[in-house]
């Protein structure tokens, strides 16, 4: 999906071609550096071996380019794992929000670039925004499983849910370069008991 | 303080001390006027301080390390503001951790440049190092207070409920502005819930 602040996307062959070789070249510094620190227009170019203007015809600033980049990464992972809920299951929710948290860590894991952009914000705003749009996904497949209407205060506590899942796993991610299980299982419980004292 | 390399230089003697404390209050005027951290800069300070940009560098290699020195100051004070005021023995710790976290929002509240820096902080590293500290004066808050048996998990768990804490008061504050009552009360809902898996872990069902 594009964004208004990413001014353009390629629509025509060449284009696409050229936009996707940014993406890629931007997800290979990412991935080597594990941090954004060494991510400029400059080094994107120069790893997608076009010219810098062509960059800036697509990104604007480096800043457009991280924006997509969690973008893309969030929205992958929130169709991938949320979404209405199989008719036959007979899941309880505390027991899904668990799978859906392995099942995070684990895409984390083998999407190094989203692990990194959740983890070194460039933008509190585009966090925030993540989190809002994860949240809702969140609860509409929470309601599901507890007959319940989607509140605002539902939503709003999915999108608290998020940040709290992501906030103990950046701890961990800052500690030790990975999600280490220890933190995961704490991260479980902290979504969980908060998540319990709001759904009951 | 650290003396890595690239970390400020702590001053030893007296107008070297007063310098210091200069720079770093024209840094946090900046700060306030602007209530965020754009048009922080080495030379805006050496401008508002009135001192020599040369002694500036001396202490500051560079903004990066202003705003270290920044954050270690405010978090010495939110510290110490807090150990003032919870000193009274107290058997039920959820009590104590609700009156300290509308402490920590009032000290907010009173305090730009902290909400700033620790809201909208610039970098992960720091906000990792300061909850580390904090976590572990909380912990030792509610050992003495409350009594809480002392343990390596209970200072994680402390480090975590912090991080959570901060989190929701910095969603609150970038949407609304400001810490509002009912974010507070979320916040206290998912440290209180949280903590008490830490503390009294048989009450929880064992998760798989």
């Amino acid at each position: 999906m594009q964004e208004e602040r990413v001014i353009r996307a390629g629509v025509k062959r060449p284009g696409i071609d050229r936009y996707n070789a940014i993406i890629r070249a931007a997800e290979a510094i990412i991935t080597e550096e594990r941090s954004i620190a060494e991510l400029s227009i400059q080094s994107v170019a120069r790893r997608a071996r076009i010219p810098r203007v062509s960059v800036y015809y697509f990104f604007p600033s480096v800043n457009s380019l991280v924006e997509t980049l969690y973008k893309r990464g969030v929205e992958r992972m929130a169709t991938e794992f949320l979404g209405e809920p199989q008719s036959e299951t007979t899941q309880l929710w505390p027991s899904f929000v668990e799978s859906l948290m392995d099942q995070t860590r684990s895409h984390y894991e083998k999407n190094p670039v989203t692990m990194i952009l959740a983890f070194s914000p460039a933008s509190l705003t585009l966090l925030n925004q993540a989190h809002q749009h994860y949240g809702k996904e969140l609860a509409h497949t929470l309601a599901h499983f507890t007959g319940d209407q989607v509140s605002g205060r539902l939503i709003r506590s999915c999108e608290i849910a998020s940040e709290i899942a992501d906030c103990v796993w950046r701890k961990s991610f800052m500690e030790h370069q990975i999600i280490l299980p220890s933190f995961h299982q704490q991260a479980k419980s902290a979504v969980l008991a908060y998540l319990k004292s709001v759904i009951g | 303080m650290a003396s890595k390399k690239g970390s400020a230089r702590a001053p030893t003697r007296r107008p070297g001390i007063d310098r210091y404390d200069k720079v770093l209050g024209a840094a946090e005027e900046i700060i306030l006027e602007n209530e965020s951290l754009d048009g922080l800069t080495l030379q805006a300070i050496a401008a508002k301080a009135k001192v020599p940009r040369v002694s500036l560098y001396y202490f500051f290699p560079s903004i990066d390390a202003v705003i270290e020195a920044l954050y270690q100051r405010i978090l010495t004070r939110l510290i110490s503001e807090l150990s003032q005021s919870f000193t009274e023995p107290d058997k039920d710790w959820k009590k104590v951790m609700t009156r300290l976290m509308a402490e920590v929002r009032s000290h907010y509240r009173r305090n730009t440049v902290t909400t700033v820096l620790a809201l909208t902080p610039p970098s992960p590293k720091m906000i990792n190092e300061a909850h580390i500290v904090y976590g572990e004066a909380v912990a030792s808050m509610l050992v003495a207070i409350s009594g809480v048996p002392e343990s390596k998990n209970l200072k994680m768990g402390c480090e975590i409920a912090a991080e959570i804490g901060t989190t929701i008061f910095r969603k609150s504050y970038l949407e609304k502005g400001t810490i509002t009552d009912s974010y507070l009360a979320e916040a206290l809902n998912a440290v209180i819930a949280y903590l008490d898996t830490v503390i009294s872990p048989k009450k929880v069902a064992k998760v798989k």
